[in-house]
């Protein structure tokens, strides 16, 4: 059972309005398997109710934005209303978010698959984009906050990165970040000084085992900047690093990190 | 078991079987888990879909009500 996997379950748990702890038995399949299987669930049912969304959309071109924007938020709701957004010209559904609260874009964004909007999400101001970003870092939302970034521009994440005071909560963040690529970008953005209060955080928090599975997905440069920073943390932290990486079985995340130490002394 | 509940769930998600052989380790029972509520959360979107266009046909203004009854409806 991997970190990874236990978020890939929760995720899908939240695609299918049940607890995660339905699904926890599916905590042992991979997570990219498991990320498989949240596609296949999120299109098959998208493809169930195409049809039904479609007709939706065709109401919106009919009635004016804000009269749309609020029958979405008393009638329609955030689950039925970010399956239809994803059916909509992205400029039709940009201007009907900038008449939707930032509560309800909030709420919408948690049953979004962001691949499905991100045309529309591009078309979004970043003031609002980032206003939302803001309403999901105050409730805790770190899972959906960190599956927008593939989505969003670098500056929206720079402004919602600059307010989020917990190093944990920024890990959490990191480590809901689909794309490796994506989130070697937002961690190059991290100053030395931040990552440095990050990892004592995640030992204290008993959140090693996940900053080590977002290490392992970072390019070489960054792997080098982590592995750094441990060595300098004290031999007590690097205790605590090897406990959890005994604990949490995550020894290959380990022996990751360690290669892009040996491949930078062999340089 | 396993099998026939992964042969519905393939079926249901459109796909073959041998699509979701990574699932083959996992016990029956959270198989079955899993394909009901795959099938709940289709019934369940049925019904919010049903809600929500009755909602939207009594909330807009009258002159409209027409068009859009037959826009989601067809009737």
């Amino acid at each position: 059972m991997s970190l990874l996997s236990r978020m890939e379950v929760r995720r899908l748990a939240r695609e299918l309005h049940v607890d995660a702890d339905e699904l926890d038995d599916l905590e042992t399949v991979a997570p990219e398997d498991l990320r498989t299987l949240r596609g296949l669930v999120g299109d098959t049912l998208q493809r169930a109710h195409r049809p039904a969304f479609r007709r939706a959309v065709a109401v919106t071109a009919l009635l004016p934005a804000p009269l749309t924007a609020r029958l979405s938020q008393t009638v329609v709701g955030p689950w039925l209303s970010a399956r239809i957004a994803a059916e909509m010209p992205p400029d039709r559904s940009a201007r009907l978010a900038s008449h939707l609260d930032t509560s309800f874009l909030a709420d919408v964004c948690l049953s979004l698959d962001p691949a499905r909007v991100a045309d529309t999400v591009a078309s979004l101001s970043d003031d609002q984009v980032v206003a939302v970003g803001l309403e999901l870092l105050a409730r805790g939302e770190h899972d959906t906050l960190g599956k927008f970034v593939d989505v969003v521009r670098p500056a929206v994440v720079d402004a919602v990165a600059d307010q989020v005071d917990d190093p944990v909560a920024l890990l959490h963040i990191a480590a809901a970040i689909e794309a490796p690529e994506r989130l070697d970008e937002v961690v190059d953005r991290i100053p030395d000084e931040r990552l440095a209060e990050l990892l004592p955080a995640a030992a204290e928090h008993d959140e090693l085992a996940t900053a080590l599975a977002v290490a392992s997905q970072l390019g070489p440069d960054n792997q080098r900047r982590i592995v750094s920073l441990a060595s300098d943390a004290g031999p007590e932290f690097l205790d605590a690093l090897v406990a959890a990486a005994t604990a949490e079985q995550a020894w290959g995340s380990v022996m990751e990190l360690l290669r892009a130490v040996d491949a930078d002394a062999g340089d | 078991m396993t099998d026939r509940v992964l042969d519905r769930l393939a079926h249901d998600l459109g796909v073959q079987p041998s699509a979701l052989a990574f699932l083959e380790g996992v016990d029956a029972a959270a198989l079955q888990r899993l394909h009901a509520a795959v099938v709940d959360t289709r019934e369940r979107a049925d019904r919010d879909l049903a809600a929500a266009f009755d909602g939207t046909i009594r909330l807009v203004p009258r002159p409209l009500r027409g068009r859009v009854r037959r826009l989601l409806t067809g009737s």
